[in-house]
């Protein structure tokens, strides 16, 4: 009669240790995936630069029609208002609006509130705003009790900002 | 006769326990290059940044603080601008593409040598009607963009400064 080999793994060895390999070598690949995109995130939220752009236009709507701005927000069915066409009815001159957004640099600005985030407009609008802005309005992640108002920037160089525009004395 | 050592392993078990081992060796290799790469690429990109945020920090804050007069010539871009403000100070915005330097003031940054640094650029916009009636909002008519382009690998990290006037109550003259 032939004896057994006993020496040597059983195919059940095996498998467990390839299958432990491999889901380390998975977690690791995950773990990076998280790194890098926490890296872009670093590299395109509210950078100085994109900041202070931010502000000129900011400082442009103040100077213009933000009252009547608001006051149509509120009053408007609209989660937000995209503002990237320079609106006459809030901009006084086309024509410099659209050359401040060409000399900042701007391709998108959108006008919103914190309700924006309390009634999860982030889900409904991601096909409309694009997903990459709404990513970038879900960081801010805007909640603070009250009611901001915010603008939200998105530059040609793939650079995202926000910046305050009125806090909750106007309107409510 | 001679007893047979069954200690060892079988050439089977080898070959098996090299294929898995090389596999194993032969992704981490591309983990530990793929970080390598991220921690350079990241390393530059941060230090870019950084550079980008402190210089336009210095002019935006002498914009913001004082009322800007004059811009020195720049056509069609330059190596040199000088700003002078209504205070009587002025500033120059210089660029050195050898040492890869670019300096404001007395506030100097220097680059990696692998950036690619442009000519400073600018431009000088006013809007008014054929009435000469202020065109832009209520307070601003004329907008002047100061720009120096710097990019590594088709990022960009411009310096971009863009300062909003009244042509009424303070015009900026270029020369």
């Amino acid at each position: 009669m032939k004896k057994k080999n006993i020496n040597g793994f059983m195919l059940t060895e095996t498998l467990i240790v390839a299958v432990f390999v491999c889901s380390v070598l998975i977690l690791l690949f995950t773990l990076l995936q998280r790194v890098e995109s926490n890296f872009k995130k670093t590299f395109s939220y509210n950078t100085a630069s994109s900041l202070y752009l931010t502000k000129e236009f900011k400082d442009y709507i103040s100077n213009n029609y933000l009252e009547l701005l608001i006051k149509d927000y509120v009053e408007s069915p609209d989660a937000y208002f995209d503002l990237t066409n320079c609106d006459l009815k809030y901009f006084s001159s086309e024509d410099y609006c659209i050359n401040l957004k060409e000399k900042l640099g701007i391709s998108r600005v959108i006008f919103l509130s914190s309700d924006f985030y309390r009634e999860k407009y982030t889900d409904i609008y991601s096909s409309r705003l694009g997903q990459d802005l709404i990513d970038f309005i879900d960081y801010v992640n805007e909640d603070e009790g009250g009611k901001r108002y915010r603008i939200v920037v998105s530059f040609k160089d793939g650079t995202y900002a926000t910046l305050k525009l009125r806090g909750d004395n106007l309107y409510d | 006769m001679t007893k047979m050592n069954k200690k060892g392993f079988t050439v089977l078990e080898l070959i098996l326990a090299f294929t898995l081992t090389t596999i194993v060796v032969v992704y981490l290799m591309q983990i530990i290059s793929l970080v390598h790469a991220m921690y350079i690429s990241n390393n530059q990109k941060t230090e870019a940044l950084i550079k980008q945020s402190n210089i336009m920090d210095q002019i935006y804050r002498d914009l913001d603080e004082k009322t800007l007069r004059s811009i020195s010539t720049c056509e069609p871009n330059c190596s040199t601008l000088t700003l002078t403000f209504t205070t009587g100070e002025s500033k120059t915005i210089s660029i050195n593409n050898n040492q890869k330097i670019v300096k404001y003031g007395d506030y100097a940054v220097q680059y990696d040598s692998n950036m690619k640094i442009e000519n400073i650029q600018t431009s000088n916009t006013t809007f008014k009607n054929d009435e000469g009636e202020v065109m832009g909002s209520n307070l601003y008519d004329a907008i002047l963009q100061i720009k120096i382009p710097i990019s590594i690998n088709e990022s960009s990290y411009d310096i971009n400064a863009v300062y909003q006037y009244n042509t009424t109550l303070n015009n900026v003259t270029i020369g």
